[in-house]
């Protein structure tokens, strides 16, 4: 093998000759068509029958839902223009926007929120209906206006609804299941122009849309799920953006003159989960002494080269209810081998287990835990597993004494992580009853101020009884041409339309 | 011992030499830890020192392990994988294969056909799904890719025997009453493995090389266990960053492939067979 | 004879069979799919109501003999992922498979065919050295080291070829080259080793005794004869590549079956597992069946043994 430095500078003069005589119009002007290179295939085309965030790049594009989410968490109306809600927080009336059309030409109205919501909660094998599950009923009020009854109260139902995407019911009628699958329609800015299974997705600027015309005229996704062929063909010209890379790949595009590399928000945070039901993470002092020994800096700013910060709060910076006031725990290596004593250890094997396919760098940053963690004086032994083998275990709470993981809410809420993480029937090793309280009770406060506090309470118990340890924020590094603007949402999902 | 005094015995005796050096000699180096972390250190380029004054004899890796240690006890693992993966499928094709064709009838038909079933499911769906529920595991995996790769041993074997059941020894054997677990050790044995061994030095080979596509895979051996496959896989994402990391394990695995290569080559004296391509005429 | 045909064919039937029991079974322990269908925001019910829709919950045998029913009949479920039927999902990718793999195999034998000949031809112990020691490179390169060495020249640096997916032959050329020359070593020194058989043959001393140049008895006479155990070879291997070639097709993002057949057991997508292992051991097992026919036509001993 060659040391390829030397090569990217032929390639790097004759890009830079050729960008010349190609001086573009205006600096950053949305280009004509853009291809981006994705991890994998979208498993559906049919809306209701997928949840997958892989899937949402599609979805995103072809459909609406009432509400959208925006980069910094708050909510955009989409096929709602306006919502409220009755004062025990279970009925909620949404008005609809006019004169929407389905891309097929048949008319967006109430009939179609129920049809959708209905045909969700009729289906009991679709992971979207775990996002639809609060609704009890869907009641029509007229053309423009829907009515939900919730099975409990919700305060932020208007963020829940952004999940579902709205199908055309006069267009199932006609073409049923099956065409859903193959020929499917939505209210959004892009359609379906062409589908290869497994090489690639076609989307059109859609000239009808509510919203006007997109920028972009032709989007086209790419399943590459080889990292190093994802940069390669970012390298190579094929493909415009490739939204997911390793942060070991950044050195590789640094002295390229025709693609750049940067780094931003995600929506997850790295943290370490320990059973506290039995030894040896039923001492809490050795709880504290893993939160102590592990060196957060030196991991993002070394290891993972800036990729990622260290972070004393189990919310990212994006997520409504973060409070930059929580400071990651500092790196005292004298005090975790104290703990560590006091604590009694016996001396077992600390296995952790994490999934080595589903964050970048898993595998380096779970031995450098684990180097840590052995420094103090704790044996310990890491567990690889493949993510499909990992998720099933962490989502019936079957994992076993330790595991690192990283996790976020898509929907940008505290909400998203407490009730997932924290609550009652939730994933947790051990629930907390103080935090499965103030979890129950956010979700019906309606003054946001009080709901914030409400949650950072929750996540200052969280730090003190030490079930989960946050470690850092998961940021996302993507790779895109030089000549394209682009700024990715927290979630990593490609917006087509977002390019102006 | 003569035949290895051929040009292709002594390229054979270099590179496996080196290869020896690499895994049996290096860990009597007082400096090796394949484990020793340190952050700060972390790719070290080759015979550098890192900022704490610590010499690498080929410099670190992402996580500032010494890489020469790394190597070393990469090699080891890709070794043994490969000599228990490669002794289960000549033990197991050896047996089946002759029995196969010394018995024939139903026998044959019954071994052959477990073959084509076994040969039939890719071996990738076999680690995944017992990987799925056992957890990846070094040993699982020799043993796997051992139960998986017979069918080349047992089908030379067989063939071999069918040839050989007819020649004058072995009839004559037959009809003085001798057995057939007699038969077998005593003529048809000595006869086939020598051609099996041929078969397993290519094998050996290509055993740690597949080893690395199921690492890339993460299907193979787990960190924080190298393998060299597992490290030319892993070297992938840096070979902008730090070449050495992908290149050097890939040297040693040339190292082994190719030394193997010669091995056989020598013992089959091919390459005094290879050296009338230069003859005009036989 | 036609007992040996119905013999052998009858042995087929069994090995389909057999192949797709132990994939089911294999798959049923593997775990449960349930848990990946769903998003982590799913509660308790959520999986108890999906397994049930599923009928995971029913015993083995149920499940086993009512998808053997159904299988026969050619339906072999839905993929739990795509909902859409599995067998004509693994059937849309068979023609991107057969495409990598007859192309590989090409490949294969033409660069060891080409290689042998000319070292032969040219009578360079040199020659056969250099190509040795390039082959001797390429075998102790992992697929995928060459793979994304290829895309790293003839992609990013020199920008000639396409890295990603299928289409025109030129999107053919690297991931057949990769996938063909993994075995290049073996071939070269197999179709060597048949060269130098033949080249000590009585007829091949007859025909330079009767005048004929060293080129006419290389290539009319030793080369038919030669050819013959490289395509044995290099045959089985075109059977195997139909289900092993995944890590090419991952570098490649060819659109194969063997890397639908891993993802959807990682993903524990049963239907589409069970449906493409019997797709891929059906290719295989007529293969098997066609040449083992063809050899019994061409040497009675073996039908007889």
């Amino acid at each position: 093998m060659i040391d390829l430095r030397p090569l990217l500078k032929p390639l790097g003069m004759a890009s830079l000759a050729l960008s010349l005589s190609f001086a573009p119009h205006a600096a950053f002007a949305a280009p004509e068509t853009l291809t981006v290179a994705l991890t994998g295939d979208f498993p559906s085309l049919d809306p209701s029958k997928d949840s997958s965030p892989l899937g949402a790049n599609y979805r995103l594009n072809v459909f609406n839902a009432l509400t959208a989410i925006q980069r910094d968490g708050s909510i955009d109306p989409r096929l709602a223009l306006s919502w409220s809600t009755s004062p025990d927080l279970t009925e909620w009336t949404f008005n609809l926007r006019h004169g929407v059309k389905f891309q097929d030409g048949s008319d967006f109205t109430a009939a179609d929120v129920k049809f959708t919501y209905e045909r969700i909660l009729a289906d009991a094998t679709t992971p979207v209906r775990s996002f639809a599950r609060l609704v009890k009923t869907v009641e029509v009020i007229n053309d423009t206006t829907v009515k939900f009854t919730l099975v409990q109260p919700y305060a932020i139902f208007e963020r829940q609804v952004s999940y579902i995407y709205l199908m055309s019911k006069v267009y199932f009628d006609k073409v049923g299941d099956q065409g859903y699958l193959t020929k499917p329609v939505g209210t959004g800015p892009y359609r379906l122009a062409e589908w290869v299974k497994a090489d690639r997705m076609v989307l059109e600027a859609n000239p009808g849309y509510w919203g006007g015309e997109p920028g972009i005229k032709k989007g086209i996704f790419r399943p590459v799920p080889a990292e190093a062929s994802r940069a390669n063909a970012l390298l190579s010209g094929e493909v415009d953006l490739v939204p997911e890379l390793s942060p070991a790949l950044m050195t590789q595009f640094k002295s390229s003159s025709t693609v750049k590399v940067e780094v931003a928000p995600g929506f997850r945070v790295v943290y370490l989960a320990m059973n506290p039901n039995k030894p040896p993470f039923d001492s809490a002092s050795l709880r504290e002494a893993v939160d102590y020994a592990v060196d957060r800096k030196s991991i993002t700013d070394r290891l993972l080269r800036g990729v990622g910060r260290p972070t004393g709060m189990m919310l990212p910076p994006a997520a409504v209810g973060y409070d930059a006031s929580f400071k990651p725990v500092a790196y005292d290596p004298e005090r975790a081998r104290t703990l560590v004593k006091q604590s009694g250890y016996a001396g077992q094997v600390i296995k952790i287990q994490y999934p080595n396919n589903n964050f970048a760098m898993a595998n380096e940053v779970v031995q450098a835990v684990g180097g840590y963690m052995t420094a103090a004086g704790l044996k310990v032994e890491v567990s690889p597993m493949e993510f499909t083998a990992f998720f099933p275990l962490w989502l019936q709470s079957k994992l076993d004494t330790m595991d690192l993981f990283a996790f976020g809410a898509s929907s940008y809420h505290a909400e998203g992580v407490l009730s997932v993480l924290y609550e009652q029937g939730a994933n947790a090793f051990k629930v907390d009853p103080e935090i499965d309280r103030i979890t129950k009770a956010q979700r019906s406060e309606k003054d946001p101020v009080k709901q914030r506090q409400m949650i950072a309470d929750a996540f200052r118990r969280s730090n003190e009884i030490r079930y989960y340890t946050p470690l850092y924020d998961l940021l996302q590094v993507y790779g895109v041409k030089k000549s394209i603007d682009f700024t990715p949402f927290p979630d990593g999902i490609v917006r087509f339309y977002d390019f102006k | 011992m003569k035949r290895f005094r051929t040009g292709s015995g002594l390229t054979a005796a270099v590179l496996l030499g080196m290869v020896f050096i690499l895994i049996v000699l290096v860990p009597l180096l007082p400096s090796y830890d394949p484990y020793a972390q340190d952050l700060g250190g972390g790719l070290v380029p080759i015979g550098d020192s890192s900022f704490e004054g610590h010499f690498y004899w080929l410099g670190t890796d992402t996580l500032g392990r010494d890489l020469l240690s790394r190597l070393s006890l990469a090699g080891r693992v890709s070794f043994l994988i490969a000599l228990a993966a490669v002794s289960i499928s000549l033990v197991i094709g050896a047996a089946l294969g002759l029995v196969a064709g010394f018995f024939g009838g139903w026998t044959e038909s019954a071994i052959m056909g477990i073959a084509d079933l076994q040969l039939s499911i890719p071996r990738i769906l076999l680690l995944i799904a017992v990987t799925a529920v056992v957890g990846p595991n070094v040993i699982l995996l020799s043993v796997l890719i051992g139960l998986t790769s017979w069918v080349s041993y047992g089908r030379i074997a067989r063939a071999m025997v069918l040839s050989l059941k007819r020649r004058e020894f072995v009839l004559s054997a037959i009809t003085q009453g001798a057995g057939a677990g007699w038969n077998i050790r005593k003529h048809l044995l000595p006869n086939v493995l020598p051609q099996l061994l041929v078969v397993a030095s290519h094998e050996f080979g290509q055993v740690i090389v597949l080893e690395a596509s199921l690492s890339y895979l993460g299907l193979g051996v787990q960190p924080p266990l190298p393998s060299w496959g597992l490290m030319v896989a892993e070297g992938q994402s840096y070979l902008a960053l730090a070449p050495a990391l992908s290149v050097l394990p890939s040297i040693g695995l040339f190292l082994l492939v190719a030394g193997l290569q010669f091995l056989s080559q020598a013992y089959t004296a091919e390459s005094d067979v290879m050296d009338d391509v230069s003859k005009a005429t036989p | 004879m036609l007992f040996f045909i119905l013999k052998r064919c009858l042995l087929s039937v069994l090995t389909i069979l057999g192949v797709v029991t132990v994939t089911f079974l294999l798959m049923r322990v593997a775990g449960d799919p349930a848990a990946l269908l769903l998003p982590p925001e799913a509660g308790a019910e959520d999986l108890a109501r999906l397994r049930v829709a599923l009928g995971l919950d029913l015993p083995l045998h149920v499940q086993f003999f009512s998808f053997l029913g159904h299988a026969l009949l050619g339906d072999f479920g839905d993929s739990l992922r795509e909902h859409l039927p599995a067998l004509p999902l693994v059937i849309a990718r068979v023609p991107a498979t057969l495409e990598l793999a007859l192309s590989a195999f090409l490949v294969g034998i033409t660069l060891a065919f080409v290689c042998g000949l000319v070292i032969r031809l040219v009578g360079s112990t040199m020659l056969r050295t250099v190509i040795m020691w390039f082959a001797l490179v390429r075998q102790a390169m992992p697929v995928f080291s060459f793979g994304i060495l290829a895309i790293l020249i003839f992609s990013v640096w020199l920008r000639w070829l396409p890295s990603l997916g299928r289409g025109g032959i030129q999107h053919l050329i690297l991931p057949a080259f990769t996938l063909g020359t993994y075995e290049l070593a073996l071939y070269l020194r197999l179709f060597n080793l048949s060269l130098s058989a033949e080249q000590r043959q009585d007829y091949v001393r007859t025909a330079y005794a009767k005048g004929q140049s060293r080129a006419v008895v290389i290539l009319r006479h030793m080369l038919p004869n030669a050819l013959l155990p490289l395509v044995t070879v290099a045959g089985i291997n075109l059977g195997l590549m139909l289900g092993g070639a995944v890590v090419t097709e991952t570098v490649f993002s060819w659109p194969g079956v063997g890397r639908l057949i891993v993802d959807a057991v990682s993903q524990r997508d049963f239907p589409v597992v069970i449906a493409g292992v019997f797709v891929v051991s059906l290719i295989f097992v007529l293969i098997n069946l066609a040449v083992d026919i063809l050899y019994g036509f061409l040497d009675p001993r073996v039908k007889l043994g």
